[in-house]
């Protein structure tokens, strides 16, 4: 039951205690601090994805700005950076350009589906492999980026004597020294046809993607090729493809129009060893964890390089005619 | 039986049997309130032969009490409680009978010189080892921006209930996460009972009884969840005479009625509410308070025979709203446009079950049987076009028989639970919908036993055997609670301790990056690993020591240590999308819990003071790449170290001052060094020009920043008045005071911080017809 406070002199501590509390915690709001960071400081001022390819001429790289929001550049941002190359052998430094395109709408830059801008830099050399690289990435006030790619060396592969097996010709090739799979197999047919009347009396190349086949040996990358199945591949490709090479709209048979095998080149393309997280089933999630799968100093992403090897060589005559070229 | 088990259960025969005469009776029955039929806890009774006491017992939860196996022979049954007339009657005990009553105990005309008596019984609630009881009266206690008390009030005092904000309804309990929570009304269980307005659950004062809180360390007769049990008894209609009320306040206004469907035998009691704050408030700062949210409660209770009761509960609540709804920009500007984009967030439970209480026959037994239904919907997004939506839907079957012999008893329960769970997510980063359904079934039983002696020690041990047929796992988890009462120099103490071994086979999936976020994904555990498990530590020490003739000073002190293992935790992801990949961690929870109680006439203060501290501990490989260690070591987002509450009113006749002041340090988050796009090189088939990457968040390692720390007062002055049969009150205040800026999250993806509450007037009227 409630009584009037009169009734009660000794609870006037209460009430000062009451008044105490109410006094603190209107001076505990006056002078603290309800602010909060959302960002932490650090040295990473770019993220770079883009790989040296010892096959190619242009090599690219693709440079993203940390930024402090989730939108993604417009046509109206640009990059404050510019984007080197050191060959660290030899001293040499090449300056990438930024790659530029005019839009209908007016707009330049480089433009993804998405309706957002990017940056890619080209630069127009070819790597020697077994050098070493680093691109640089630098912003006006000297923060800078680095990875570092060694292009690797590749090692010709050698390719053993043509064989019958079950109806067909196979022809064995190995990658010396390999014991993973290269990150491309690519086996080249270069053909003539008297029907090739665009260029007369220059041969058509055509390559097939031997990605992921074969197997390890004590020897190298060991790859089985069945030739005669792949020179029906080819023939097929021309047949689909003649009006690139041909005034001649179309073949009666696939099987039987004149083309003749010039020879073979088997090109294995393997990644330097920064690229060790390719696995078959990538776990995306984790790959993308800032840091991991990553050869970026200060930023974050990936340059690697890919060392290309190459063999040529021909078919004896009846060889060629028993896979139908 | 393998020697084991028969050697305990000639242990439980032992400790639970009586001497065996063959020309014994006894008397057993419910005690309620006669003016309205409410069951009466606590109750003393006792049988007097010729002056001399024969045996005594008190009355549980539903009024239920037994004294059996008594000498033939006239006795004097005596039952007496705090604030009611003794209740007396003679009764002859036959040979080889049960007799079988229900007591009507009369409450007492209230006196100046029964102040202090009344003031004893209306203090706080008990506490022991983990338990903290919450009686009606208790929830009062704790003024709230409404005019009805709720339980979440009192739950939010606690010194260790984590609540991350004023809005999105989650409570972490010692270290828990909110779907580690039981949480049961009448024995149903439901999954979100809390409102999307903190201030408020499903639980108001109206409709709630009493309330049993084990923040740990819970008996046999509760599993299925690791953390807590919030046990909600809820009233029963008055079986007396009609009565009602109404309240009218900006945020929740309700309607309650109740009566005799049969007079003295069956009641019903219906309670509505339902929020106003978004109609009733004004644009506040530039912004509404976009929350809409209610829940309509129903109840029928019937005494068909003096030995049984039969109870339907029913309840609903819904929920929406903008968790986000008070944004401001980064620079602390009230943002106008927060109220258009979409962060809003729905959910609505629905519960439906029974509950039978019978003494069968002769034997000195209670058997109970429940049944129930429950069912949660979540959705996040637009209404019309929720991105994300989840459901959990569960059949639950309990039956269990309590056997009292002369003060021990012994509980033996079994349960069957079905679950059915759901979630479909999409959303903006979200590339491929994702979508799962999973139904767990949940079989097993148990035994629990509680031992008073003579000394003051209490023993309540038990086993409970929890099966996951889904995971092709049994759970043994032994329990224990026990507690000493000594009267010491300082009034009465009690020393208590609790421990056991608890597993949850469903998980609650948020995204644990975001502190904001309330969307929770429901799952099963994964079949080829074990059941997530926790042990609890805990002991605690309390007195009760009179100050004065008028004063009441009640302290507690309890430590607590928990164990988790196997815990699933989405993985850490640094794309911005919801990921229900899991991830297994462990963790600790160590705590102190401090209380102090004061009780007045005039005077009501409360003070109490939570230190805990919360560790995740995780194992991911790429870690070491960029946080340093492979082993994720954090303190999730609910780890909060320090929390103050304090309570004080003041009674000046019919008008009330009560003033609440909230301190919380700040909770962990996880700062962002800014943002990328993420392509993926190793196909060497990528275009450069063409892919644009999927965005990417880089993350500094998790939860190594704090947010500021959280404190508000709030403000209340009521008056009640009462005219005949109608009573009311008028209470009028502020939430938040001083407006502090507290902050809720912060939401990197749009660099606008969502803050708490501001200065909130509230002015609220109750009328009441009893």
């Amino acid at each position: 039951m409630r009584r009037s406070l009169s009734a009660f002199p000794s609870v006037t501590w209460r009430f000062r205690f009451s008044l105490s509390v109410l006094l603190a915690a209107f001076l505990l709001a006056g002078c603290d601090e309800t602010s909060v960071l959302p960002f932490a400081e650090h040295e990473n001022y770019f993220t770079v994805f883009g790989y040296l390819d010892a096959a190619s001429d242009s090599q690219m790289v693709r440079v993203i700005p940390i930024r402090l929001k989730l939108d993604r550049p417009g046509a109206s941002d640009e990059i404050d950076g510019e984007v080197y190359l050191h060959a660290l052998d030899t001293g040499t430094t090449r300056r990438w350009s930024l790659m530029e395109e005019t839009y209908n709408d007016g707009s330049q830059g480089l433009r993804f589906d998405d309706g957002s801008f990017g940056f890619v830099f080209l630069g127009r050399m070819r790597p020697v492999p077994g050098q070493m690289y680093e691109l640089e990435v630098r912003r006006k006030d000297g923060k800078t980026t680095r990875a570092r790619t060694t292009v690797p060396v590749v090692p010709a592969p050698t390719v053993e004597a043509p064989r019958e097996e079950g109806g067909a010709i196979h022809q064995t090739v190995v990658v010396p020294g390999m014991t993973t799979a290269p990150a491309h197999l690519r086996l080249t047919f270069r053909v003539f046809s008297p029907l090739f009347d665009r260029q007369p009396g220059k041969p058509v190349s055509v390559s097939l993607s031997h990605d992921g086949e074969g197997e390890a040996t004590a020897a190298g990358w060991r790859l089985n090729v069945n030739l005669t199945q792949d020179a029906r591949a080819v023939r097929a490709f021309i047949a689909a493809n003649l009006t690139q090479f041909s005034t001649i709209p179309a073949v009666e048979d696939v099987a039987t129009f004149p083309l003749t095998l010039q020879d073979l080149r088997l090109s294995a393309g393997v990644r330097d060893e920064a690229w060790d997280f390719v696995v078959d089933d990538p776990d995306l999630g984790r790959l993308a964890q800032p840091g991991a799968a990553s050869n970026v100093e200060n930023g974050f992403g990936f340059f690697g390089a890919l060392g290309w090897g190459s063999t040529d060589w021909e078919l004896a005559r009846a060889t060629a005619a028993a896979i139908g070229l | 039986m393998s020697y084991r088990y028969r050697l305990l259960f000639l242990f439980v025969m032992l400790l639970i049997a009586p001497e065996a005469p063959a020309q014994t009776g006894g008397v057993r029955g419910f005690v309620v309130d006669a003016s309205d039929g409410q069951p009466l806890q606590g109750v003393n009774l006792v049988l007097l032969r010729d002056g001399v006491l024969a045996a005594g017992a008190a009355s549980d939860g539903d009024g239920y009490f037994i004294l059996p196996r008594q000498p033939a022979g006239t006795y004097l049954l005596r039952a007496t409680f705090v604030g009611y007339t003794p209740y007396e009657e003679t009764l002859t005990l036959r040979a080889g009978t049960m007799q079988t009553l229900r007591l009507r105990l009369a409450p007492r005309e209230t006196a100046i010189d029964e102040v202090v008596v009344e003031a004893e019984q209306a203090s706080g609630a008990i506490s022991t080892a983990g338990l903290q009881t919450i009686r009606a009266a208790d929830l009062d206690r704790i003024p709230m921006p409404g005019v009805t008390g709720d339980l979440v009030g009192q739950l939010r005092a606690a010194p260790s209930v984590i609540s991350v904000g004023d809005r999105g309804g989650q409570l972490f309990i010692r270290g828990g996460e909110p779907t580690q929570n039981l949480i049961l009304l009448d024995g149903i269980p439901l999954y979100q009972p809390f409102h999307i307005l903190s201030f408020y659950s499903a639980f108001p004062a109206e409709i709630v009884n009493y309330a049993d809180v084990y923040a740990g360390g819970f008996g046999a007769s509760y599993g299925g969840r690791l953390s807590s049990v919030i046990d909600v008894a809820a009233r029963n209609g008055n079986k007396e005479r009609f009565e009602g009320g109404v309240s009218v306040a900006p945020f929740l206004s309700t309607l309650r009625l109740e009566g005799p469907l049969i007079k003295g035998r069956v009641s019903g009691l219906v309670s509505v509410r339902q929020s106003l704050v978004e109609e009733a408030l004004p644009n506040l700062y530039g912004q509404k308070l976009p929350y809409r949210f209610g829940d309509q409660f129903a109840k029928i209770h019937a005494q068909p025979t003096r030995g049984s009761s039969f109870s339907i509960t029913a309840i609903r609540t819904t929920d929406r709203g903008d968790i986000a709804g008070t944004k401001k920009t980064l620079l602390g500007d009230f943002d106008r446009e927060a109220i258009a984009d979409s962060n809003e967030v729905a959910w609505e439970n629905v519960g439906l079950g029974t509950r039978l209480l019978i003494l069968p026959g002769r034997l000195p037994v209670l058997a109970e049987l429940t049944a129930s239904y429950s069912r949660l919907d979540t959705e996040l997004g637009l209404p019309e076009d929720p991105e994300r939506e989840a459901a959990v839907e569960g059949y639950d079957a309990e039956a269990s028989f309590s056997y009292l012999m002369r003060g021990r008893a012994a509980k033996l329960g079994f349960f069957a639970r079905q679950t059915t769970l759901s979630y479909a997510l999409g959303g903006l980063f979200q590339e491929v919908p994702n979508v799962e359904e999973t139904t767990m079934r949940e079989a097993g039983a148990y035994l629990e036993l509680d031992l008073p002696f003579a000394s003051g020690l209490r023993l309540t041990p038990g086993l409970r055997l929890h099966a996951f047929p889904d995971q092709q796992y049994m759970g043994v988890e032994p329990r224990l609670r026990a507690g000493y009462t000594f009267d010491g120099a300082a009034g009465a103490q009690q020393v208590s301790l609790a421990a056991g071994l608890y597993h949850q086979g469903i998980v609650g999936l948020t995204d644990e990056r975001d502190a904001g976020n309330v969307f929770t994904a429901w799952t099963a555990s994964p079949e080829d690993d074990d059941v997530p498990r926790a042990l609890h530590f805990i002991g605690g020490w309390q007195t009760r020591y009179p100050v004065d003739e008028e004063t009441n000073l009640q302290v507690s002190v309890e430590g607590y240590h928990k164990v988790l293992q196997n815990l699933f935790v989405p993985r850490w992801e640094a794309f911005p999308q919801f990921t229900t990949t899991l991830q297994k961690a462990d963790g600790r929870v160590n705590g102190l819990d401090a209380r102090l109680e004061v009780t007045h006439p005039v005077f009501y203060g409360y003070l109490g003071y939570g230190l805990s501290k919360t560790m995740y501990l995780s194992q991911d490989d790429v870690f070491g790449t960029f946080y340093g260690e492979e082993q994720d070591r954090y303190h999730p987002p609910h780890d909060r170290r320090r929390q103050v509450n304090a309570v004080a009113q003041v009674f000046v006749g019919p008008v009330t001052l009560s003033a609440q002041w909230q301190y919380g340090s700040g909770l962990p988050y996880t700062r962002a060094l800014g943002f990328d796009d993420w392509l993926y090189l190793g196909g060497l088939d990528v275009d450069l020009r063409k892919e644009v990457g999927q965005y990417r968040v880089l993350y500094e390692a998790p939860y190594s920043a704090r947010l500021p720390e959280y404190h508000r007062l709030d403000l209340w002055l009521e008056r009640s008045f009462e005219k005949g049969r109608l009573s009311g009150m008028l209470r009028t205040g502020v939430v938040n005071l001083y407006n502090r800026d507290n902050l809720f999250y912060f939401d990197l993806f749009t660099l606008k911080r969502v803050d708490q509450l501001p200065a909130i007037p509230s002015i609220g009227l109750k009328l009441e017809i009893q």
